[in-house]
């Protein structure tokens, strides 16, 4: 009887797996052949949610650590390129306008400003001198003439008569 | 870690970095075995082929489980072996629930559909599942005892036991074929 059932077993039908059964698992893995990702178009190996710019994170050749770290670091704000933050943080130009025109204005507000030390310079004529120079012009019997001519209209408009 | 030099320990380095060629050796290596293992505890074809088909596509995010103790093979045949039992009991579950619900007095469904297309099919059927994968790894692959036992995680005195009573039940049933043929 143990003869029986090894015969049994021995003969028993085995199944072999049909051709598409490896077909369809190979389709429906995650895994990828050698030789496929060696002729794997690069543009599909970019990381998605990147433009065609090829700033970090966008390197085709940059390995997962360099990719992840862009990631982050796009996450946060940030680019791995310091040039790039530049380029594409607004305020950073902004203030960076700020900052050139305060530089101007400082640069100015130095060339115009008189040199330290100087005396604060004196009115050009004095009220005195203007008078005595006055007097050195005029002659003071024209002078003299001018202030009677003065009350002459004075009294011209009081009596109503044309001088 | 031992460096691989061999053949399976290559293919699992090239699964493990994510190359379909270590899948693909391990599947022509053990495929064909994995599926007769799960047709004789599934009794279809069809229902073997899935999980089988379901044991390779996941093979690559549980391959992290295998951790070398036993042979690669060896650990296959359990999480096959491990798989069916689920489907058995989903199956069973899922037919529980249509019958209490049906709320008739309709025959309970068998845990499986079943193939019997040759005589071994039809003497195993008389088998619990469990029984049927120990029976059949043991007489139709020649799983030796202390790899069944790691399959099964079982000590070697109890797979001895389940095996005697199993062909004990195999016989008995070969023996009532064998008197129907006769009577006919």
């Amino acid at each position: 009887m143990k003869k029986e059932l090894e015969g049994l077993f021995r003969d028993a039908e085995r199944l072999l797996p049909p051709p598409e059964l490896w077909d369809r698992i190979a389709s429906q893995s995650p895994l990828v052949s050698a030789q496929a990702s060696a002729h794997r178009d690069p543009r599909l190996a970019a990381p998605t949610g990147m433009d065609a710019k090829g700033g970090a994170g966008r390197d085709r050749d940059a390995g997962p650590s360099e990719v992840l770290r862009a990631l982050k670091g796009s996450a946060a704000g940030k680019d791995a390129r310091p040039d790039a933050a530049w380029e594409e943080a607004p305020y950073l130009r902004a203030a960076a306008v700020i900052l050139a025109a305060a530089l101007l204005g400082l640069a100015a507000f130095g060339f115009f400003r008189r040199p330290a030390g100087e005396p604060v310079r004196e009115a050009a004529v004095s009220p005195a001198a203007l008078a005595g120079s006055a007097a050195e012009v005029f002659d003071p019997e024209l002078l003299d003439w001018q202030a009677s001519l003065g009350d002459f209209v004075t009294e011209a408009d009081e009596t109503g008569e044309a001088p | 870690m031992k460096p691989p030099i061999d053949a399976e320990g290559k293919s699992l380095d090239d699964l493990r970095a994510g190359r379909l060629e270590g899948l693909q050796w391990i599947y022509g290596t053990f495929a064909e075995r994995l599926l007769n293992q799960c047709y004789r505890i599934l009794l279809s074809r069809e229902q073997a082929e899935d999980v089988v088909q379901d044991l390779f596509v996941r093979l690559p995010s549980i391959i992290g489980e295998f951790r070398g103790e036993s042979a690669l093979g060896t650990w296959l045949y359990r999480v096959a072996h491990n798989m069916c039992l689920n489907r058995l009991q989903q199956a069973k579950n899922r037919a529980k629930l249509e019958w209490e619900n049906a709320g008739d007095l309709a025959p309970r469904a068998r845990e499986t559909s079943v193939e019997l297309s040759d005589l071994l099919s039809k003497a195993m059927a008389e088998l619990d599942a469990e029984t049927r994968s120990l029976l059949w790894l043991k007489e139709g692959e020649g799983v030796p005892l202390k790899e069944l036992s790691g399959i099964f995680a079982l000590p070697e005195g109890t797979l001895k036991s389940r095996l005697s009573r199993a062909r004990d039940k195999v016989k008995e049933y070969l023996d009532q074929e064998a008197k129907v043929e006769k009577g006919a």
